[in-house]
């Protein structure tokens, strides 16, 4: 059963929601007549006209969502190729960089792994095929060595150490 | 496929009353066979290139859930009453193990169904949901209902009303004050986790 004063909120505040800004604000005041506890309750409540976004969208549909999120952030335990991934080393705007068994080479490498979604974008495709293009023309020390590239992951040597943001 | 599906499903949802461990497990798979395929399409938006016709794919996924047209019309309203509530507990339940899985991450993943269930930082949300539904619920039943219904159960204002044989318009004012109220409390009581 609802009380009295939670059919009061809900009354003042579907009252206010059908007027216009300065005169609703005009009304609270009137309405609520010196009773700050019930004008605040009303005002918290028509603060949240875009709060809870999510519940227009059926719970199937926001859970659907989650899930297509998921798909892509838990690799651990899955294989590309024949790299078992390991764990995740770190993230970035392009993808995440994974640590995982080489299981025909017995060594551990780093994989990137570019998000799913960007595999059916041709342009971050392209720019993914250049990035390893030119990694692999390059031979530094200080520069991770490529060793292939698997669909949508490169392969890398494991750089054990520091990151730079911890320098 | 989807005929037999939900023709299965509206079954189980009506012997339900004889007990609903039975309906449960039977419609948990083909709730999240539903969930992978919106998944599913939501990975391969770009490539279609072309908007993803959200509203109507997921129309389709209650349909095939949740199929009135084969059910007396007497039976309607208790039916679709059913529905959500078991909606409701499956979903949340899921938000739950993939809030479960987070906090235990990468650890004994070995299906793919096990995998999938493992949540980014904004996963609790219907947990989290959940929770202030009850609240909710101690103070006003029926807003909570109309809220289990339409989110939950996907339906419609007019089948809301319908099965809690009020006006369209009393649930257009549930649904928005319940809205408002929920989020105040879940921004009350969530914010920090994000």
């Amino acid at each position: 059963m609802t009380s009295d004063r939670w059919q009061e909120v809900e009354r003042l505040y579907h009252a206010a929601l059908a007027r216009e800004g300065d005169q609703s604000a005009a009304f609270l005041k009137e309405a609520c007549a010196g009773d700050d506890a019930l004008r605040h309750e009303v005002e918290s409540l028509l603060a949240q006209e875009n709060g809870a976004g999510f519940l227009d969208a059926p719970a199937l549909e926001v859970a659907g969502q989650q899930l297509a999120t998921d798909r892509d952030q838990d690799l651990i335990g899955r294989r590309i190729g024949s790299y078992q991934i390991l764990s995740l080393l770190g993230e970035g705007g392009m993808g995440a960089v994974y640590r995982a068994d080489d299981t025909k080479l017995k060594r551990d490498v780093a994989l990137k792994i570019l998000p799913e979604a960007f595999t059916h974008d041709p342009g971050r495709m392209a720019r993914f095929q250049r990035e390893a293009e030119v990694l692999a023309s390059l031979n530094h020390p200080n520069i991770a060595q490529i060793y292939g590239v698997e669909d949508r992951a490169l392969v890398m040597e494991l750089v054990e150490g520091e990151s730079p943001k911890g320098r | 496929m989807a005929a037999s599906t939900s023709h299965a499903v509206t079954e189980l949802l009506l012997s339900w009353n004889h007990g609903e461990r039975a309906a449960l497990d039977k419609l948990v798979p083909l709730v999240y066979s539903e969930l992978r395929r919106i998944a599913h399409r939501y990975l391969n938006r770009e490539r279609r290139g072309h908007t993803l016709q959200s509203a109507e794919l997921v129309n389709e996924a209650y349909l095939r859930l949740i199929d009135a047209s084969q059910v007396r019309w007497q039976d309607r309203a208790h039916f679709f009453a059913i529905s959500a509530q078991l909606m409701r507990r499956i979903l949340v339940d899921f938000a739950r193990s993939r809030r479960y899985l987070k906090r235990w991450g990468g650890m004994q993943r070995t299906s793919f169904d096990e995998a999938m269930v493992v949540s980014p930082a904004r996963s609790g949300d219907l947990v989290a949901l959940d929770d202030v539904l009850e609240t909710l619920a101690a103070k006003d039943g029926r807003k909570s209902r109309v809220v289990e219904l339409r989110f939950f159960g996907g339906l419609s204002v007019e089948e809301t009303a319908e099965v809690l044989k009020v006006s369209p318009d009393t649930v257009h004012r549930d649904w928005r004050f319940a809205k408002a109220w929920l989020a105040r409390e879940m921004g009350n009581a969530g914010r920090s986790v994000t």
